[in-house]
């Protein structure tokens, strides 16, 4: 227990003792002579025994351990980090290495403390339990892989079933005479000085081994941490070749081989199949017209398809920033895309995804070929247009149509409904007369009269009927909107069309006491 | 109130006679022993010449290495052909590997139970078994980690399970699942149960080191024995921290199998969510865990001459204890039924009509009656007191908690809400052939451990008998 | 060591009161006066309240105060099997004290008769939604398996059960107990060694089943597994901090006072400590599978005890209870030098009473108040009231049970080794 050591020397080395050591036969002659020996002034005893003995501590005078604070400490460590790095990982992100990943996922809020207690608990028990170990550890200075008592062939029974009392040489009283004489008065068996030995440097060859190894073990970091930051041309391993490239064909795709005889990768679905949500089974809503009697499965696949491009492309939100773009930039946006003939709803839907512009142009494609039942229908067999609105007609609807309406309708055929959007005078200014088609005005004619239906069919299938009326020296250039426009929207829009109708020819009559009164004000 | 005065001192007191046998337990060592006797008969398994080492030793060691590395084989086929080799298909996404996992994961939990609640609650005949116990704990939880590693599929990736930042992935655990309070749980459990153990065994570690004769022995136990001497004040810092690992190895084995149930009581799948799985299923851990101990403590105790040790009185204890947790896990079984009943939800109701005449049947006619039924055999003393019955009813509750575990997974994960995804089990060839390698794996260890290290407390022991000696003097032998 | 008692000195100890004269009897009949006065007086005041709500509250207040007084006496029931169970040296001193404890079980059965002849059988929908008729979630609006386990008859004598085998097991342990202070040899109470292993069966299954009748149903729409469990767990919290508060009450008065030692009250803070996490646990398991799985009809308990139905975090009132009930007792506990401190184990047992009353009153009283938390006059002294008279009725009973008892088991075959019993 003497920490001075000395320095080796040539000459032979002198053993120093550290202390004297007493035997006692069991733990409860321990304990007495601990006490004993202690009230004769001795103050640098320690006892040894094979188990842990009771009362021992008192005997000794020994302080108490510190180490449950420690643990009190660690355990609350654990308690914060667990909660900091959960916090952090799962409900914090900031523009920096490492960041946390705050995503939302199994419904909980990204900081969720009921679910975060299970992990906080075990990093309490965690620190808190590897802390006691380690504790342990350092308060008893261990390792210590040296020890003088260990080479007392007598001490090594310490372990087994002897009990030792050794009073070192550090204290006040130490004399080793006087020692033995007291220990043997208090009851002691065999007593004897201990002597310090010459420690004997650890072989070359470990020190050479161990530091060959512990080069070695940097190796494969190096590696790992130099091929993170460099590059390489050549393709990367591929261990398991099945599971990267594996033999499968993917989704919408045709293949070489002859699996199929029309060569597609996914089969067609069975004839009148109809998707989840997609039985459109209410013709006046959807197609605003009754179809005759033997349409019925014909009716039905073509409400399919319809329903098929008909999703909204974009959500209220992105309607409503786009209101205001539009209202803005139509003039010149149209100067690039009317040169090239492009068509009005391009300019309407310039913010769309590419995705739903492919869907507008499928759907215009279809259109034309598809074509509206007006397309090739005189006037004498027109089809049975609805005539009522198949939606519930208040105010909510009609505010939503002039939205719609303003959004989509509005940069061709102006605000009032006159044809004379700002597209249409951005084409008169660029004197596209010869190519240009006006927008129509939808107070000219026979349009006021139109039934509801009618005019639903216009905004979902195009102005294709125009194109007959117009003798086939213009054509009518409004494309279908049921790509972009959803089927309640669209009826929305007819309201607000009819509405708008309405006010061209308005009397004071059709109003109420109240809105007249409003109204002169 | 004049309260005081209606309370008086009685007067003389009739004391019983205290000394009467049916209270006095026996004593947990046995009187003939003395420390030495203890140390010599503990150190002397581990100390055999390399050359004498007993065929019987050599020949279960090498069954049960030649298993484990049938293990190995077949997580190497697994790895190179993928979990096809396996049962699992759609919608039983969860088979054997999960089944085994809970199962070795359960049985893992008698030692730090041992260790710790009965440390706490001071029943002092822990100390003849606790150290074989966390042995079992360490090796059942090796088994255990094993399952849950090759069954995410790319091993190679395992390591996407703990939160170490990478700016490639730039992504973090997902703190919510109770998957991730699992890696947390088991990991935890894991290296405290190995740190608990490891610590508990420096003592004896010493003593092996004070005896060893050859220098290899001496260098190799001295270095695991950190230097300890045994001194009063190594002893204090020592039992303190003793003391506060078992104070903290408590709540934790309770935290584990607690957390394990989370896995599946925090679904919506019927079932599985209900609320009593946490004690539920930590009384079945513990259930099986003490069933594993007693299968392995009967033999060893035969083969090392360890009566004097580990006595009658401990195995009975442990039958005791498997009686009653076993009787837990029937009530647990019965609530469930019930409140399945009461809570007239179909889907709930559905679920355990189809565990009990469902595809599985048989599987949940084993689970009840070995679990439920078998152990209440212990009621009658002979069963207590009979090693063969006892070991023959410990197989019963292992296979019963294997099964029970599949009951849970398998029967449940067959019958998804869509019906048109229904689906029935069949395990392959490698899913019973990792399920036996992981007992290789387990007897592995645990052989090793019997020869090298010492599987008896044995400073602890001495500590009972010291204490035994002051304070029962009936049973001291002077 | 000088903090424990050898049997020697104990048996010559003149000075410790450790005997209940039979005149402990007359000291009874002010107590059960002002018990019955309460909660009689209460429950006209309730009845004759202009507002409709004061009656249900008052049946509510009543079923919180049964359940308090039949926790307790359950608990102690658990302690004393417990003690045989585990052949337990420590607790023989204690034990005598449960054991009258537990005899209040009987009692406790009157008590609950009272809501079965008042409210269940009387058709009143007041306290269990399902026993009036007319109401959404009267008997026969609900799913067959609930008409038959909710079917009065067959409800009240399922309890009527439960209290006959609690009294019985209660009584078995007591009389064979109190027997043996007078026996000559120890036969009277070797048997219970053995008895003690069904007994704990049997509890436990009849304590799960109560509990689950008296508090889950009052949501018949609801139901959770664990709650037998959780029953159990906060009957434990209770009869160990009523145990630590009876004892140093019971020493201040210089009774037991060398009997029980340091040593024994360390055991009672540490099983109090054990147990109070224990409850944490149970609680928390319940409330996390619940609160993440979500399901509606689940989720509505919580939802009711002020969980956000959008799960966006713990409401108050459970969160409350789980800093109350569990952080800060378990922090307060967590120490030793707490445990051996008569002043701090009077303190925390007692406000481990109080917290085991909000405990049940967060049980019961939420589902019928839903959201409506008033904190009225009338309300805290109805809650109040009944609760105080409950108590006096059920402090007056024990306290004839413990009439001419020794409050020690004196000729218990483990005396010696639980006076000298000690920490280490």
């Amino acid at each position: 227990m003497s920490d001075h050591q000395p320095k080796p020397e040539p000459t032979p080395y002198e053993p120093q003792v550290i202390g004297v050591l007493a035997e006692f036969s069991g733990p409860e002659e321990l304990v007495a002579g601990a006490r004993a020996i202690r009230e004769k002034g001795y103050r640098r005893v320690e006892a040894f025994s094979p188990f842990p003995i009771h009362g021992i501590d008192e005997a000794l005078a020994a302080p108490k351990p510190i180490l449950p604070w420690v643990v009190l400490g660690a355990g609350l460590t654990g308690c914060a980090v667990a909660v900091l790095i959960q916090w952090y990982m799962n409900a914090y992100e900031a523009p920096i290495p490492f960041s946390g990943y705050d995503y939302n996922i199994s419904g909980k809020p990204s900081w969720s403390l009921p679910a975060n207690i299970p992990v906080t608990f075990e990093l309490i028990i965690l620190f808190s339990a590897f802390t006691a170990f380690l504790g342990m550890i350092a308060f008893n200075q261990l390792p210590k892989l040296s020890n003088p008592l260990l080479r007392n062939e007598r001490f090594l029974r310490a372990t087994d079933n002897k009990f030792f009392l050794l009073v070192e040489a550090d204290d006040p009283q130490f004399a080793t005479d006087s020692l033995t004489g007291a220990f043997q008065s208090i009851g002691a068996g065999h007593v004897e000085p201990v002597y310090d030995q010459p420690t004997k440097p650890l072989p070359g060859v470990f020190l050479l081994v161990g530091g060959v190894l512990a080069v070695a073990a940097l190796v494969p970091l190096g590696l790992i941490a130099m091929s993170r930051d460099t590059t390489s041309t050549t393709p990367r391993l591929s261990i398991w070749w099945d599971m990267d490239y594996q033999p499968k064909y993917k989704a919408q795709t045709t293949i070489e081989t002859s699996l199929f005889p029309d060569g597609r990768s996914m089969r067609l679905p069975v004839e009148g199949t109809v998707a989840r949500g997609g039985l459109r089974d209410n013709p006046a809503l959807y197609l605003g017209y009754i179809p005759k009697g033997e349409e019925t499965f014909e009716t039905s696949f073509r409400l399919q398809e319809e329903g098929a491009g008909d999703q909204p492309p974009e959500s209220t939100e992105e309607s409503t920033a786009e209101e205001s773009s539009s209202e803005e930039t139509p003039a010149e946006e149209t100067t690039a895309e009317s040169s090239d003939e492009s068509t009005p709803e391009d300019t309407s839907t310039e913010d769309a995804e590419a995705s739903t512009d492919d869907a507008a142009e499928d759907s215009t494609d279809e259109s034309a070929t598809d074509a509206a039942p007006a397309a090739e229908t005189p006037a004498a067999s027109q089809p049975d247009w609805v005539t009522e609105f198949p939606i519930p007609v208040n105010m909510d609807t009609m505010k939503r149509g002039q939205q719609r309406y303003n959004i989509y309708c509005s940069v061709c055929h102006g605000r009032a409904g006159d044809g004379d959007g700002l597209v249409h005078q951005r084409a008169l200014e660029l004197n596209q007369l010869t190519t240009w088609s006006p927008p129509t005005s939808i107070h000219q004619g026979e349009i006021p009269n139109y039934p509801v239906g009618r005019l639903y069919d216009t905004i979902t299938n195009g102005n294709a009927a125009g194109f007959l009326e117009n003798g086939g020296i213009k054509r009518g250039r409004m494309a279908g909107y049921k790509a972009q426009i959803s089927v309640e929207d669209r009826w929305a829009i007819v309201l607000y069309v009819k509405a708008l109708q309405k006010t061209r020819n308005a009397s004071p009559d059709d109003l109420t006491e109240a809105e007249l009164n409003s109204l002169k004000k | 109130m004049a309260s005081g005065d209606l309370v008086v001192n009685g007067g003389p007191v009739p004391v019983a006679d205290q000394r009467d046998p049916r209270w006095v337990n026996p004593p947990l060592v046995e009187k003939s022993q003395t420390y030495e006797s203890i140390s010599d008969s503990i150190c002397s398994i581990n100390e055999q010449e390399v050359q004498k080492t007993p065929a019987g030793w050599l020949m279960a060691f090498a069954v049960s290495s030649a298993l484990a590395g049938f293990l190995a084989a077949l997580i190497g086929y697994l790895i190179f052909t993928g979990v096809g080799v396996w049962g699992n298909t759609s919608p039983i996404f969860w088979a054997f590997p999960i089944v085994n996992f809970v199962f070795w994961v359960g049985i893992g939990h008698a030692g730090t139970l041992i260790s710790a609640i009965l440390f706490i609650f001071r029943q002092d005949w822990r100390t003849s078994i606790n150290r074989f116990a966390e042995a079992m704990t360490i090796f059942a939880v090796v088994c255990a980690g094993t399952f849950p590693g090759i069954h995410i599929g790319r091993v190679w990736f395992a390591y996407f399970l703990f939160p170490i930042p990478t700016t490639h992935l730039y992504m973090w655990p997902n703190f919510r699942s109770p998957l991730l309070w699992d890696v947390f749980a088991v990991g935890t459990y894991a290296s405290v149960s190995l740190v608990f153990w490891y610590m508990g065994m420096i003592p004896d570690l010493a003593t092996l080191r004070d005896r060893a004769k050859g220098t290899i022995r001496q260098m190799a136990y001295g270095i695991a024995s950190l230097g300890w001497t045994g001194s009063a004040s190594q002893w204090r810092v020592y039992e303190k921290a003793y003391v506060l690992l078992s104070a903290l190895a408590a709540p934790l084995v309770l935290s584990v199998h607690t957390i394990v149930s989370f896995d599946f009581a925090v679904s919506q799948l019927p079932g599985w969510h209900t609320t009593i799985f946490p004690p539920y299923f930590v009384a079945g851990a513990v259930f099986s865990g003490f069933a594993m101990v007693i299968t392995l403590i009967v033999p060893c105790r035969k083969w090392y001459g360890l009566e004097h040790v580990v006595t009658m009185q401990h195995l009975e204890n442990i039958c005791k204890i498997l009686l009653a947790t076993g009787t837990m896990v029937g009530l647990a079984y019965t609530t469930e039924f019930f409140l399945a009943w009461y809570g007239a939800v179909p889907g709930e109701q559905d679920a355990f009509i189809n565990r009990m005449f469902g595809l599985q049947w048989p599987a949940y006619y084993i689970m009840f009656t070995c679990n439920a039924i078998i152990p209440q055999l212990f009621w009658i003393k002979k069963f207590r007191t009979s090693t063969v019955l006892m070991f023959i009813i410990s197989i019963f509750v292992n296979i019963g908690m294997w099964f029970e575990r599949y009951v849970i997974v398998v029967t449940t994960l067959e019958r998804p809400a869509l019906p048109s995804s229904w689906n029935a089990f069949s395990p392959t060839w490698v899913d019973f052939g990792m399920l036996i390698g992981s007992f290789g794996l387990f007897f592995t260890l645990f052989l090793l451990f019997l020869r090298f290290l010492p599987i008896v407390a044995m400073s602890e022991v001495k500590g009972v008998m010291a204490h035994e000696k002051a304070h029962h003097p009936d049973h001291a032998d002077h | 060591m000088a903090h424990t008692t050898s049997l020697d000195s104990w048996i010559n100890d003149t000075s410790e009161r450790r005997r209940a004269s039979p005149d402990l009897k007359s000291s009874v009949g002010i107590l059960s006066l002002v018990g019955i006065a309460l909660v009689v007086g209460i429950f006209f005041f309730c009845r004759s309240s202009a507002n409709t709500e004061a009656q249900p509250m008052f049946w509510r207040a009543y079923l919180i105060a049964c359940c308090y007084v039949s926790s307790l006496s359950l608990g102690a029931l658990f302690f004393v099997i417990v003690q045989y169970l585990a052949a337990a040296r420590w607790g023989v001193v204690l034990r005598r004290l449960a054991e009258i404890i537990s005899m209040g079980i009987g009692f406790c059965g009157l008590l609950f008769a009272v809501i079965w002849f008042g409210s269940i059988l009387a058709g009143s929908g007041d306290l269990y939604p399902w026993a009036g008729s007319g109401g959404p979630m009267s008997l026969d609006r609900l799913p067959e398996p609930k008409q038959i386990w909710l079917n009065p008859p067959f409800f009240i004598g399922r309890q009527v059960f439960y209290f006959v085998v609690w009294f019985f097991l209660a009584r078995m342990f007591y009389s064979r107990s109190v027997a043996q202070d007078r026996a000559t040899d120890n036969d009277t109470v070797a048997p219970l060694l053995w008895h003690s292993g069904w007994s704990m069966f049997v509890f436990a299954m009849t304590i799960n089943f109560a509990a689950m009748d008296w508090m889950m149903t009052l949501n018949p729409t609801w139901f959770s597994t664990i709650f037998g469990v959780y029953f159990f767990a906060g009957s434990a919290v209770g009869i160990f901090a009523l145990l630590g508060v009876l004892i140093t009450r019971l020493q201040a008065r210089d009774i037991l006072t060398h009997t029980i030692t340091v040593e024994h009250r360390h055991d009672i803070g540490k099983l109090l400590f054990g147990f109070v996490f224990f409850w944490g646990y149970i609680a928390f398991s319940q409330f996390l599978l619940i609160w993440y799985a979500s399901i509606p009809e689940e989720v509505q308990w919580y939802a009711v005890r002020h969980i956000e139905p959008t799960n966006t975090g713990i409401g108050w009132a459970t969160g409350l209870l789980f800093l109350f009930h569990l952080i800060i007792p378990f922090l307060g506990l967590l120490s030793r030098v707490v445990r051996r401190n008569k002043t701090a184990l009077t303190f925390w047992g007692v406000y481990m009473l109080v917290m085991h009353w909000f405990d049940l009153y967060y049980i019961i009283a939420p589902d019928a108040e839903l959201n409506e938390w008033n904190y009225d006059f009338a309300t805290i002294a109805t809650y109040a009231g009944v609760m105080v008279g409950v108590g006096c009725l059920y402090v007056a009973v024990l306290l004839y049970i413990a009439a001419g008892n020794w409050l020690v088991p004196v000729r218990d075959p483990r005396l010696a080794a639980s006076l000298s019993f000690e920490n280490h």
